[in-house]
């Protein structure tokens, strides 16, 4: 295994050709532009198809310039989910051609990064994606075949995504093996021939801990749905539900949620709330809150376990509490502390217009992602002053309500009078009282000699189709989906400085992780 | 009575109407300005974006006795008729040119009037008409999203309220279509489908206000539409699909129609460059606004005091529902006694086409 020092990095860019330089930090901009930031879903300006081509094309890009790069790229934090499983589908779906910075085994090991950062029902919508594309060869089988057989909560897994890892494991397999397959675990384990046994272990056991043996051939029973008794327990309660709905108090609210629906549907889903409620995931917990309060349902919640984005989207939907308002301060001093750079006098211009709203599906995102971004640069600040467009006091308020029309000129030049070291314009870019009056007001005070750095940080629900909504063309816009995506941003800057010191950060970032 | 029963139905049953609430007859009815029709609001900030300009209207009165469209439970129950199913416990005003295009295997629909559907009730309109030429089958009932038709079909569906032909809008959409380059048939959803990331921006790009009951549009500096709705609720249910489909459309037309040509939107006053420093910037910013709002309101003042001729299309309860004429505008307008609940009013495609030579000023020396 090789490991390219700085200097040897620096060897190896001093080849390239300024042209190749120009085309490696325009393709890494424009991937950091949609990675950190790219959900392929359909936000309040772009359909979902365009999402996904926009993201597709910055990976691809990237790619084709430097496979190695793409890669440690893809390790880079603050970036989403869908970038993550993307980069593996990119990395499974393309041949490995000679890359200049990373061997076979460390391409792997980001791979296996990727994965393990994943949550189990995205690893599965992974899996799902690299059948549709048609990819199985031996690497992506022998992938997905020790992710799932390897699991030691395999028991949970298929209770809850039964149907998913029965389609993944067919891939994985190929629907004859499949058959085969089901048919050797249709029959005792006392009554299976030497070659059956053998077909079990180079196809199943081959990929699990040893002493799991039992617990991987009885969940694998259980996906593919083989008629047998079940001695797992959730695998028993499941079974035993769907004669008896109290008996699926193991299982999770979704899944006992399906059985009560089919088997007992005189049933109330507020029963089903009761029985599983020890079994609420953090996301659920808080997901449930408003219909556990209808239903009378006690479910706690801890506002610790949440990041500021939900904690402000829950604020909304919920009220704001004392023990919320807490955890966004210790939360926005954290991440404050982890900033590369730290500010004196920060002017804050917060877009409070409806369009802050977001889309019906996000509700209320882009301005919960503005107010933890706004409490971070708070932190990271000596003194802030913040003024908003519509509403004059939004000061001292922790939570904003969305209303009106998006007039942000004024507040711009409020900010510039009072010679803030740097202004922060947290808006989604969609300027209607006049659009372009702050691109006008931005050259004008150019022009009477304000050097006060403006940045536009955009709220996006994706990757923006046409890159995203730029007030002024005087202005570097910052897109941001998650709090951490801040500090990615420094990164993107050294990129447009200088590639050579961009490309260095991004090795000392990324390498120590891919040789951990 | 006998002369009375000597003409024919529709003479009469004005005539009766006339009578009934104090009217003067056709060619000599009370007219109704603009004025008029917006008593009770006030404008907001201007938005301006492109082309298109809007102005809000706000009003202190947010009456929630009617129910905001998106409530309504819609069907076809045969081809050129609309069923709107109200179960709620208000009034519903079934918007002006209202059309549901359904991702089922039935035929589009849209209504070419307004209407009242009074509480608890299910009302068929047999004027509708199909905006889904060679489709089939019929809408099942449900929350289907609404739209308000384009700008430029809205006149002529007007004119034919009153007929009964499910077809009858056929030939102005295959035109309509042609003209922006989209197929030319009497499908709506072929110029939906061809310009729906434009027609998306125009919904991202104006945000209702609050207290906003209705709008002012203005195209490059001239008003092209008027519309008033009843409450706030009414109004935020509504607004998408009125600067979607119906004024969206119309600025596509409007680009199209320029070409190359591209001008700066007329209306949209620029801060002045002759500034030094900081002070003068912000003294400048402030002049620029409020020569915009000063524009915007002098293109209204200029309509104030313009007549409308009103037609009596029908009444329920207290409510009556007319159809208004004016040498540039047409539309239709809901009122209750002397208060107007709801208004939709358009340009006229003659007057917008000529408007540079009507409001032209007299020859002088």
């Amino acid at each position: 295994m090789k490991t390219l020092t700085a200097t040897q990095t620096s060897l190896v860019l001093r080849q390239m050709t300024e042209d190749q330089k120009r085309e490696l930090s325009q393709a890494f901009l424009s991937f950091i532009e949609t990675a950190s930031v790219g959900t392929a879903r359909a936000s309040f300006y772009n359909t979902q198809a365009e999402q996904v081509q926009a993201i597709d094309l910055s990976h691809q890009k990237l790619l084709n310039v430097d496979r190695s790069i793409y890669g440690m790229s893809l390790l880079l934090p603050g970036f989403t989910d869908y970038t993550k499983q993307l980069g593996v589908v990119k990395f499974l779906g393309n041949h490995r051609m000679d890359a200049i910075f990373l061997d076979e085994s460390q391409e792997k090991r980001i791979i296996q990064r990727l994965l393990g950062q994943l949550s189990v029902p995205r690893k599965l919508k992974l899996f799902a994606w690299l059948k549709k594309e048609k990819i199985n060869n031996a690497r992506t089988r022998k992938l997905i075949l020790n992710s799932i057989l390897s699991e030691k909560h395999l028991e949970r897994w298929v209770s809850k995504y039964k149907t998913k890892i029965a389609t993944t494991l067919e891939h994985a397999w190929g629907k004859r093996m499949c058959s085969i397959i089901k048919a050797i675990l249709s029959k005792p384990a006392s009554k299976l021939s030497l070659k059956e046994k053998n077909i079990l272990k180079v196809n199943v056991l081959k990929y699990s801990p040893q002493n799991y043996t039992h617990i991987v051939l009885e969940c694998v029973s259980f996906a593919l749905s083989v008629e047998r008794v079940y001695n797992l327990p959730l695998l028993k309660s499941y079974q035993e539900a769907k004669s008896d709905l109290m008996k699926g108090s193991k299982l999770s609210f979704e899944v006992l949620e399906g059985i009560r629906s089919t088997y007992h549907p005189e049933s109330t889903t507020a029963q089903v709330l009761e029985l599983t409620k020890k079994q609420l995931t953090k996301g659920q917990k808080i997901a449930f809150q408003a219909q556990a309060t209808k239903a009378q349902v006690d479910i706690t919640f801890n506002p610790k376990n949440y990041d500021c984005i939900r904690l402000y989207i829950y604020a909304f939907k919920q009220g704001l509490t004392d023990d919320i308002t807490e955890v966004l301060a210790e939360n926005a001093a954290k991440t404050a502390r982890g900033l590369p750079l730290q500010f004196e006098k920060v002017g804050i211009l917060l877009d409070t217009s409806l369009s802050m709203q977001g889309s019906e599906t996000q509700w209320m995102r882009p301005m919960a992602i503005s107010l933890a971004i706004r409490d971070v640069i708070r932190a990271a600040s000596e003194e802030t002053i913040l003024v908003g467009c519509g509403d004059a006091n939004i000061a001292n308020k922790t939570l904003v309500e969305t209303q009106g029309d998006t007039s942000l000129a004024q507040g711009l030049l409020e900010l510039m009078e009072a010679e803030v070291d740097t202004i922060f314009i947290l808006s989604d870019g969609y300027e209607n009282s006049p659009a372009g009056r702050v691109n006008e007001v931005m050259h004008l005070s150019k022009k009477i000699g304000v050097k006060i750095p403006v940045l536009q940080v955009t709220p996006v629900l994706a990757a923006e189709a046409g890159g995203i909504r730029k007030l002024s063309d005087a202005i570097g816009t910052i897109p941001i989906s998650q709090v951490n995506g801040l500090s990615l941003n420094l990164l993107k800057s050294m990129f447009e400085v200088d590639v050579e010191q961009g490309i260095e950060a991004l090795f000392n970032t990324t390498m120590p992780l891919i040789n951990q | 009575m006998k002369i009375i029963y000597s003409l024919p139905f529709q003479t009469k049953k004005i005539m009766l109407f006339n009578t009934l609430f104090n009217r003067k007859g056709k060619g000599g009815k009370k007219a109704i300005t603009i004025q008029e029709i917006l008593k009770g609001t006030v404008v907001g900030r201007m938005q301006s974006v492109g082309y298109m300009q809007v102005i809000p209207l706000l009003s202190d009165v947010d009456d929630k006795r009617f129910v905001s469209p998106d409530e309504i439970k819609v069907s076809t129950s045969g081809y050129g008729s609309l069923v709107f199913e109200n179960t709620t416990d208000q009034l519903f005003i079934v918007p002006t040119h209202v059309g549901y295009i359904v991702k089922q295997r039935a035929q589009d629909h849209a209504m070419a009037h307004t209407a009242l559907v009074a509480q608890k009730k299910q009302k068929t309109f047999d004027t509708a008409m199909c905006v889904q030429q060679s489709q089939g089958g019929y809408i099942a009932a449900g929350k289907h999203k609404m739209l308000i038709l384009p700008f430029s079909l809205r006149e002529v569906a007007l004119s034919k309220r009153k007929e009964k032909n499910y077809n009858k809008l056929w030939d102005e959409i295959s035109k309509f279509n042609a003209n922006l380059g989209a197929q030319a048939h009497g499908h709506l959803e072929y110029f939906l489908k061809k310009f729906k990331k434009e027609l998306d921006q125009f919904v991202a790009e104006f945000e209702t206000v609050p207290r906003q009951v209705g709008a002012i549009i203005l195209l490059d500096g001239e008003v092209v539409g008027i519309e008033r709705t009843p409450s706030y609720a009414y109004w935020q249910s509504i607004w998408g699909a009125l600067i979607r489909e119906c004024y969206g459309s119309l600025a596509i037309e409007y680009e199209q129609a320029m070409g190359e040509n591209k001008t700066l939107p007329k209306g949209r006053v620029a801060v002045s460059e002759e500034v030094e420093t900081m002070a003068e910037l912000k003294q400048a910013l402030l002049a620029a606004e409020a020569e915009t709002e000063a524009m915007a309101k002098e293109k209204v003042r200029n309509l104030l005091q313009d007549k409308f001729q009103r037609e009596p299309d029908e009444k329920v309860g207290n409510l009556i529902i007319e159809t208004l004429q004016h040498n540039q505008f047409c539309g239709q307008i809901i009122q209750e006694e002397e208060q107007i609940l709801y208004a939709s009013m358009i340009v006229k495609q003659k007057w917008h086409k000529q408007k540079a030579w009507l409001t032209a000023k007299p020859f002088t020396i």
